[in-house]
């Protein structure tokens, strides 16, 4: 098949026909090695970049098991590798019909999936040793969990070492615990003890920063030296430690066969770039997707794939203005350095861009484009690529409606918008999203006052990112609770047949004559031997008779009360006391068996907790839930017990084996795995501030979205609200960068616990790059909009989250047509008179 | 209508959902979580161990590496169960080596310990070393409006493109001759069949495809595996242009080596060089899809109203006395509930909430 007959039966596969700007990018000159598509929003990037892998094959003669195609996401991959293979199998019935000659493509053999599963995919096949160590690769919740569970390990090698390098107790001033601070947390961030949810994340981020910024950066740019080396007073020890502290955990890590996203990543790039390396020669085209949110262990894996092998390209797509995942380790740097990087390695670099809009109207083309003038964001790309890049309509584009700003109080925000898709008969309810830097649903947010709104008028409203799984009404909540309870019931006066405590410190027990010893002795002993004493004594208030036993778990029980006194709980409760007994009873009596069978053990009990939840599942109020968050939460808590908390897969050994305990002076003493299974359950269910519900895609149906401006990157809607465009600017992230990446700027820390810049350029400079990532995830969020963009503005607010981004409140209300109605002002805006004079500004500045 | 294609993935999804639609919407759909209890570790082992052989037989063949024997395949098979213990996948009652050691038998079944041997089961070095590919992943886009007669946006919930994906343990180019000893035959409605002893012998070139099974042959599930193996007769057919002679299903629970005497019923062969049979196999897969789309929408309307049992509301004995016992939402399923009354006229044990499971 000849370039000729490859775009006929694409374009009829199509149904329309391939623009020369997208034509150029799916042929490219064969001659250069490297190729950079710069694609604007709506500009079709999926389509060229599967048309581009089929050309490759089906024109130019690539075999398909030598391209390989990296993702952001495994919805992306799936996306891509369905793409591929549509439009192979459209282009082949059509050439059948025409009588074009092809062969085969074989484009299942095309390696598609994004970078972690395909260093997993490769290594498998590649590197002998790392099949020996039989790895899997774990995700980082399942990381997390790890890190809360691994104390014996972590405690002599990753946990001491990091203690001691966020000098132990925790220096709250600390600058590396300052580069990773939350901008919302204050010093008394990270609270907890060292397995904490926010002491663990802490140490996971750092360890994933060293992996994926630091080593990288270092090599090439600065000899191996963290920018924190560079502080006064100056050290070396932090690059030699958290490189000590990176070695220790995959060490950890792979006794267990485990390997992180991270540490996959840095495994992978040293198998490539070593002089023997397996995958020399084995790919000719690798084509990298999202490249502006790269980070720079991936950036150096993918510039090496053009100096591997003789004849190899490598084709990188993405967007400078749409980079916003800084706060996740990438780094737009990556993106806009690539020509810089080729010049200096001498490989031959071409540079597109696709700069036509196919998705929206012109109007809201236009005013995405004069935000990115008044904001500056042009400039970045400018610089980098020496091309003023301006997104254009497409030439079918309509006029569309005039893009909006609403400005009003939220409650009349919230009654304004509902009313407005209720009656709407333009748009269905599912072709509306309104997009927030923020969906969190708490007290009278914006977020919340909206769902009140829509579920007054019946309409369904789906928010994928809400944050509300856990809280004392969630299922979540009140089978942990369930849980809890029957360790731990809370015993009422009079109920003395389950409340334990040790036994009196006199007499024989375990061989030892308690006589002599104290009761320190005596916790000692049972703390080295595994076993707690629970539950505690209660008094009738509720209140713990022996606070010294109730000091060794005061955290499982707090903000679980209300839960489990809820009056639907009731059954259960009565359930799990009489199923207690029974089991306590059989296990009792089974251990008194197995002590006369001279050592042989007898098996006889087999209820796990995981079954144990599911019996408590299938009872009231669990087993009533309809199809909604109530019985998602059911799944994420079976999720997270299963797959995080219990599951052997951790680390070799399951928390979740048949249930036993034993009965000393009628009380049960629980082993202290139980403890360790709540306690990290529970760590983990709160740690993650409020955790996120599932998604469940058929909640979409019918429903007006409400999303985050990160969660609707790559989606598109026919009408668009935007709201809470104006977040506080925090230099942490690019702070954090720079700094892995063995820059020399110093801060100290402030007041709040946050990165101070000493040098106001330095500081300045920072400044611009953290208003840079928020100025994009605003245009990431206008640029969603196909048909329809509005803006919402909240005028009764000094809660941060509700700001609006300065220039969409600057030159929004002072140049639109203005009108009113329902308590808020409606402006309407000339968008192609905006962006004219915001390109005449341009053009006086230089 | 959406955009976005419907993917599945004929393997689990749909085998699945044929024993018990309802455990399919809890555990498949809905992803809660089971209990961690023992799982398929033979059937994972034979997976990742035998896909290992053919990879040292293609080395072998490639770069002229030595061929492994039986205490390098022991190694191997020992790495494995590791490997599958860190994933969570182990049995509770038997050892690795009690594991190994059943493996290497049927492999090799003239290893004894300490006494290392090249020389591998017959049928199985027939197989491994005519693998033309192993591990073979199949991707068919199919447009449901024009593929399924029966198509509607409600049931489907405006997706007009399914995304069908599969894997094929291993495309097998015959070089050297192996003799089957049963085959499936479709009645006269060419809906349903059964395996029956008739002898067939592969001739050089053909092209088979072929699917391990580590249990033993079921005639209940026989219908499921063969239309599966049509379905990826069908769709290899389209994407690679060429039509396999047939498929094969290995039983490798059937097959003992070391006791002399394997079962017949080891191999199955599906004849697969009539593209009518195989399009039929993949239209009943494609409406295998759309009664799962039926299932989920029952269950999304109210979840207590869907019934256990197949499609058509019928729980098969086999299901309800190995499946439903350990299933973890059996509780409260009335499907069960009411099979146990009309067999045994009382409830099940392992329906009653205070039961403590001993043995």
């Amino acid at each position: 098949m000849n370039e000729i007959e490859f775009f006929s039966c694409a374009t009829d596969a199509l149904g329309y026909t391939i623009s020369p700007e997208q034509e150029d990018s799916i042929k490219v000159n064969p001659a250069k090695k490297v190729t950079q598509i710069v694609a604007g929003p709506g500009a079709g990037k999926t389509e060229v970049l599967a048309l581009r892998v089929v050309y490759e094959i089906m024109v130019r003669g690539v075999e398909s098991h030598r391209i390989m195609a990296t993702t952001f996401t495994n919805k992306a991959a799936e996306e891509l590798t369905y793409r591929i293979a549509n439009r192979t199998e459209q282009i082949i019935e059509i050439a059948k019909k025409k009588g074009i000659t092809y062969t085969d493509p074989k484009v299942q053999l095309v390696r598609v999936g994004t970078m972690h599963a395909l260093c997993d995919e490769l290594l498998t096949e590649f590197d002998p040793a790392y099949v020996e160590a039989g790895m899997q690769l774990i995700d980082e919740s399942n990381a997390l969990m790890r890190l809360m569970r691994y104390s014996p390990q972590m405690k002599n090698l990753v946990r001491k070492r990091m203690e001691r390098l966020i000098e132990k107790p925790v220096n709250k001033q600390s600058k590396l615990i300052a580069l990773f601070r939350p901008g919302w947390e204050d010093l008394s961030w990270p609270r907890g003890d060292v397995s904490s949810y926010q002491r663990v994340k802490l140490v996971h981020d750092v360890i994933a920063s060293t992996s994926e910024t630091s080593i990288p950066r270092g090599v090439v740019r600065s000899g191996k030296l963290n920018g924190l080396d560079f502080q006064t007073p100056s050290t070396k020890d932090h690059t030699t430690n958290l490189e000590k502290i990176r070695d220790g955990w995959a060490g950890i890590l792979q006794n267990d066969h485990a390997i992180d996203f991270s540490t996959i990543q840095f495994r992978f790039w040293e198998a490539v770039r070593s002089s023997s390396s397996p995958l020399k020669g084995e790919f000719e085209h690798v084509f990298v997707d999202e490249f502006q949110d790269t980070n720079a262990i991936q950036f150096s894996i993918h510039s090496l794939w053009p100096l591997l092998t003789k004849n190899a390209h490598l084709t990188v797509v993405g967007d400078e203005d749409q980079s916003m995942y800084r706060f996740r380790g990438s780094d737009i740097s990556c993106f806009m350095g690539l020509p810089a990087f080729c010049t200096a390695k001498g490989l031959d670099y071409e540079l597109k861009f696709l700069q036509t809009n196919y998705r929206s109207t012109k109007a809201i083309v236009e005013f995405s484009q004069a935000f990115r003038y008044a904001t500056g964001l042009q400039k970045y790309g400018k610089k980098a690529f020496g091309h003023d890049k301006l997104i254009r309509p497409s030439s079918s584009a309509s006029s569309g409606p005039k893009v909006r700003a609403i400005v009003g109080s939220k409650e009349a925000l919230a009654e304004f918008v509902a009313e407005e898709i209720a009656i709407s008969s333009i748009f269905k309810h599912d072709d509306h999203a309104l997009l927030m830097y923020s969906t969190m649903e708490k007290n009278e947010s914006l977020p919340a006052l909206i769902r009140e709104s829509m579920e007054s008028r019946a309409i369904k409203l789906h928010n994928p990112t809400a944050k509300m799984a856990w809280g004392a009404h969630s299922d979540m909540t009140k089978l942990f609770a369930a849980v809890l309870y029957f360790f731990d019931p809370i015993l009422k006066k009079g109920r003395a047949n389950f409340y334990a405590s040790r036994p009196k410190p006199k007499g024989n027990f375990g061989g030892v004559d308690w006589s002599t010893m104290s009761l320190g002795n005596w916790d000692k002993e049972l703390f080295t031997n595994g076993v707690c004493t629970f539950p505690c004594e209660y008094d009738a208030s509720g209140s713990v008779k022996s606070p010294d036993f109730r000091s060794r778990r005061p955290d499982l029980w707090k903000g679980i009360t209300t839960a489990l006194n809820a009056p639907e709980m009731k059954p259960i409760k009565d359930y799990l006391d009489a199923f207690r007994t029974k089991a306590v009873d059989a296990i009792d009596k089974q251990n008194k068996l197995n002590a006369k069978s001279g050592g042989k053990k007898l098996t006889a009990f087999r209820v796990t907790v995981g079954e144990l939840i599911y019996r408590i599942l299938s009872q009231p109020p669990f087993n009533t839930r309809l199809f909604d968050h109530s019985l998602l939460r059911q799944v994420l808590f079976t999720q997270f017990f299963e797959g995080n908390a219990a599951s052997t897969r951790l680390t070799k050994f399951s928390l979740d084996d048949f249930i036993w305990c034993q009965k000393v002076s009628g009380k049960i003493h629980w082993p202290s795995k139980y403890w360790d299974m709540l306690k990290t359950l529970k760590e983990y269910m709160t740690g993650v501030k409020n955790i996120t519900d599932l998604d469940q895609s058929s909640f979409e149906r019918n429903a007006v979205k409400m999303m985050t401006f990160h969660a609707s990157k790559g989606l598109e809607f026919p009408h668009v609200y935007v709201a809470r465009t104006g977040r506080e600017i925090s230099v942490s992230s690019p702070l954090r960068t720079k700094i892995f990446s063995g820059e020399d700027i110093e801060f100290n820390v402030d007041a709040n616990g946050q990165p101070l810049i000493v040098d106001s350029v330095q500081k300045d400079k920072l400044t611009d790059l953290a208003k840079a990532d928020r100025d994009r995830e605003v245009y990431v969020a206008l640029t969603r909009a196909e048909k329809q963009l509005t803006v919402l503005i909240m005028n009764d607010t000094d809660f941060v989250l509700d700001k609006t981004h300065e220039d969409l409140e600057d030159f929004l209300p002072k140049k639109g047509v203005k009108s009113s109605t329902s308590g808020v002002t409606i402006y309407e805006y000339d968008a192609s008179s905006l962006l004219k004079l915001h390109l005449e500004s341009e053009v006086v500045d230089q | 209508m959406s955009k976005r294609p419907l993917t599945y993935t004929f393997t689990g999804d749909l085998s699945s959902h044929d024993r018990c639609k309802r455990a399919w919407a809890y555990e498949k759909h809905i992803k809660f979580t089971p209990p961690e209890q023992v799982q398929a570790v033979f059937g994972n082992l034979y997976h990742s161990s035998l896909e290992w052989l053919a990879k040292s037989y293609r080395q072998h063949t490639l770069h002229g590496t030595p061929l492994p024997n039986s205490e390098d395949f022991r190694k191997v098979l020992l790495k494995f169960l590791r490997m599958l213990r860190a994933q969570g996948i182990s049995s509770k009652v038997t050892t690795d080596d009690q594991i190994a050691d059943i493996v290497l038998g049927k492999i090799y079944p003239t290893h004894t310990a300490g006494k290392r041997t090249t020389a591998m089961d017959p049928e199985f070095e027939k197989i491994i070393s005519n693998a033309e590919r192993t591990e073979v992943d199949l991707r068919a886009p199919v447009d449901l409006k024009k593929a399924l007669p029966s198509w509607n946006p409600t049931t489907f919930r405006d997706h007009q493109v399914l995304h069908l994906r599969g894997i094929v343990d291993v495309v097998r180019s015959v070089n050297d001759k192996l003799q089957y000893d049963y085959t499936w035959e479709w009645d006269s409605t060419g809906k349903d069949g059964q395996a029956v002893a008739k002898t067939t012998t592969s001739k050089k070139g053909e092209l088979e495809l072929w699917d391990y099974k580590a249990t033993s042959f079921d005639p209940t599930q026989a219908l499921h595996y063969v239309n599966q193996m049509l379905t990826y007769a069908h769709i290899y057919e389209r994407t690679h242009s060429v039509r396999p002679k047939r498929c094969i299903l290995f039983f490798i629970g059937e097959h003992h080596p070391r006791r002399g005497k394997s079962s017949p019923r080891k191999f199955l062969v599906i004849e697969a060089d009539d593209p009518k049979i195989n399009h039929a196999s993949f239209q009943r897969t494609l409406e295998q899809v759309e009664e799962i789309q039926g299932t989920i929408n029952t269950f999304e309307a109210n979840p207590s109203s869907l019934k256990g049992g197949n499609v058509k509301d019928v729980l098969e004995k086999d299901v309800a006395e190995k499946q439903c016992i350990i299933c973890m939402k059996r509780w409260d399923c009335k499907t069960f509930h009411d099979y146990n009354m009309k067999t045994a006229g009382k409830p099940s044990p392992y329906t009653d909430l205070m039961h403590l499971s001993t043995d």
